[in-house]
């Protein structure tokens, strides 16, 4: 199970989103932090074959990310998502089981599952468009785990969660570590500091430091924020 | 005595779950080693069928229905409903581009059929099913009058494919990904031009064997474009 | 068969056998592995064969090892939840008798149908229904309690 990236690169017009990042992946949590405009998301579209890099190679094992086999396997919660207005918690979730292959009494086993997971069995008969925030990003998250992923990537997936959600995401995306490749965004260093095995660190488009961060290395919020000095 | 549901309930909700991680990693093995199946295209058209909205079946039906409004004189029917093709065309681009319009799209482009089969699906289905219904009533007013099945189909697939095409090189463009009724205008525009040129007599002036011909064109332009369409990496997200 | 549908099915089927949740789970995780090498067009029942199988071997296997040993956890003894409903629920079914808990599980839990408990346990629709009536009626009598 290895995620591996080779010097990529996004370039638009004149600006350079990606900056020849290199980085390989494996079974664990993988925090990567970064402001806005760090290149955080385009980095991850192009980890999740949404996007082509303009130059460098991704591949998983011995897959493109641009294959299907590749998208049976991957999870991906983008930092902005939508919903068709008509669909109930439950519906959505039907939909995408189907689009994710799953049978019809699979995909009702399967959403009954998420839904006890997310927290959200109460609500799940309920329209997606009277849901809060935290409760739309709880139904991102469990579409983002249908197919048991193998590569999870989620762009900020704690935005719009109050305390106790990101409590429980915490403990979700530390199950999930156990056997899967999980790669997580955010500039908000608490949600990742005790949950990541190791921390990737971008600024402008490049890594400007990686490894595994130890409590006695002192506090990561001040190493991060001085990255920016 | 407590009735069976309630039991059910009671029992359902108190008993066991297995580990979480450990069910999980074992169902992933497990699939590897029964495998999946291939992507079906059929699988996927059959399965859309069923999210594409009722509104759009009904609209395209009324629109072929018009046929039998009494109201139509029969040697204007032909060029009463070729008018009102744009709009069934509007429908289509309409509903293939929910996904973009709702932020969905980059959720179904992770999946296995990828947001391009997903758009594939819903034009297939739809262009199939409104390109039937144009069939039908071309057989039923070519039967009635001089210019034959071919050229009445012609005369309705004309705006149709022309509407598809203009519509769909609008929203690639940036303008039609924020204008979400973008294809209304183009529809309204194709249709007042039609109208235009039918009122000046300009249909009946020409020799219409070759519009076979130019709807034959179309069709393939609007493949093109389709296929164009589908291949832009704007549509997977944006 | 899909083995999300069947996965918790069987789980419960077995942690309500063995009452012990890691012991479950290797039970379950080996009774799919066995319905995949068998012929695979085997109907969905036959899961439980496999399973009620391999937890029989499991109770023959303790008792070879010790007559004194309770490794096999009472099926109230393994629960870590502290929810007063999930330990009554739990003791309530523990009273009954394996065959009658066994019923419960497939009718109540899994919401199998008349016709496939009645493959499973190869009981004939009368006596099921009849099995069934009396076990619910205790059931209920001891969640009363």
């Amino acid at each position: 199970m290895e995620l591996k990236a080779d010097r990529l690169t996004k370039q638009y017009d004149n600006k350079i989103a990606v900056d020849r990042i290199s980085l390989s992946l494996e079974k664990g949590v993988t925090g990567l932090l970064g402001a806005n405009g760090a290149g955080k998301t385009t980095l991850m579209r192009m980890l999740s074959g949404l996007l082509t890099p303009t130059s460098g190679e991704i591949s998983y094992d011995d897959m493109s990310v641009k294959s299907e086999d590749y998208r049976n396997v991957l999870g991906y919660l983008p930092q902005d998502f939508g919903y068709y207005p008509e669909f109930t918690g439950r519906e959505f979730l039907m939909y995408f089981c189907a689009l994710k292959g799953l049978d019809k009494k699979s995909a009702k086993a399967r959403c009954a599952e998420l839904f006890e997971i997310v927290g959200l069995e109460e609500a799940a008969d309920k329209k997606i468009r009277k849901y809060s925030g935290g409760m739309k990003q709880r139904v991102g998250i469990a579409q983002a785990i249908i197919n048991r992923p193998e590569v999870l990537i989620l762009d900020e997936p704690t935005a719009g969660l109050d305390p106790k959600e990101r409590v429980r995401f915490r403990d979700l995306i530390g199950e999930l570590g156990k056997e899967s490749v999980v790669l997580l965004s955010t500039h908000i260093v608490s949600d990742i500091e005790h949950v990541a095995d190791r921390l990737i660190m971008m600024k402008d488009g490049q890594i400007c430091w990686q490894g595994v961060w130890k409590e006695s290395d002192g506090s990561l919020e001040e190493f991060y924020l001085k990255q920016y000095e | 005595m407590m009735k069976d549901r309630e039991l059910k309930q009671l029992l359902q909700i108190n008993t066991e779950s297995p580990d979480y991680a450990s069910k999980d990693a074992f169902i992933r093995r497990y699939k590897k080693e029964t495998g999946s199946e291939k992507t079906g295209h059929i699988k996927l058209v059959m399965m859309q069928a069923g999210y594409i909205r009722k509104r759009i079946w009904i609209i395209s039906l009324l629109i072929a229905a018009t046929f039998y409004f009494p109201y139509v004189e029969s040697e204007d029917k032909l060029f009463v409903i070729a008018g009102l093709m744009p709009f069934m065309a509007g429908l289509s681009i309409l509903e293939v581009f929910r996904s973009e319009y709702h932020g969905v799209s980059e959720l179904e482009a992770v999946t296995k059929f990828s947001a391009k089969g997903v758009f594939f699906a819903r034009m297939t289905l739809i262009s199939a099913f409104q390109l039937m219904l144009t069939a039908v009533i071309s057989a039923l007013i070519g039967i009635n009058n001089p210019y034959g099945i071919a050229v009445s189909g012609s005369m309705l697939l004309i705006p149709w494919f022309i509407t598809s095409i203009i519509s769909l090189i609008v929203e690639r463009s940036e303008f039609g990904r924020n204008n979400r009724y973008s294809f209304v205008a183009v529809a309204v525009c194709v249709t007042c031009i039609h109208t235009t040129l039918y009122s000046n007599g300009f249909f009946q002036s020409l020799d219409m064997r070759y519009l076979i011909f130019v709807a034959a064109l179309l069709f393939a332009l609007n493949v093109f474009e389709v296929r164009k369409t589908i291949e832009t990496e704007t549509l997977v997200w944006n | 068969m899909e083995i999300e549908e069947y996965y918790d099915k069987i789980y419960r089927y077995c942690y309500y056998k063995v009452g012990n949740k890691t012991l479950a789970e290797d039970l379950t995780q080996e009774t799919f592995l066995k319905y995949l090498k068998s012929i695979c067009t085997r109907p969905e029942h036959y899961l439980y064969t496999i399973a009620r199988n391999l937890c029989i071997d499991e109770y023959r296997k303790v008792k070879t090892v010790s007559l004194e040993e309770e490794t096999v956890e009472p099926a109230d003894g393994g629960f870590e939840q502290s929810v007063v409903d999930r330990e009554a629920v739990a003791k309530a079914l523990g009273k009954l008798s394996e065959e009658d808990r066994e019923l419960m599980i497939l009718r109540f839990v899994n919401d199998e149908p008349l016709s496939e408990i009645c493959k499973i346990t190869g009981l004939s629709r009368f006596a099921l229904y009849r099995r069934l009536n009396n076990a619910k009626s205790e059931l209920v009598k001891y969640l009363e309690e």
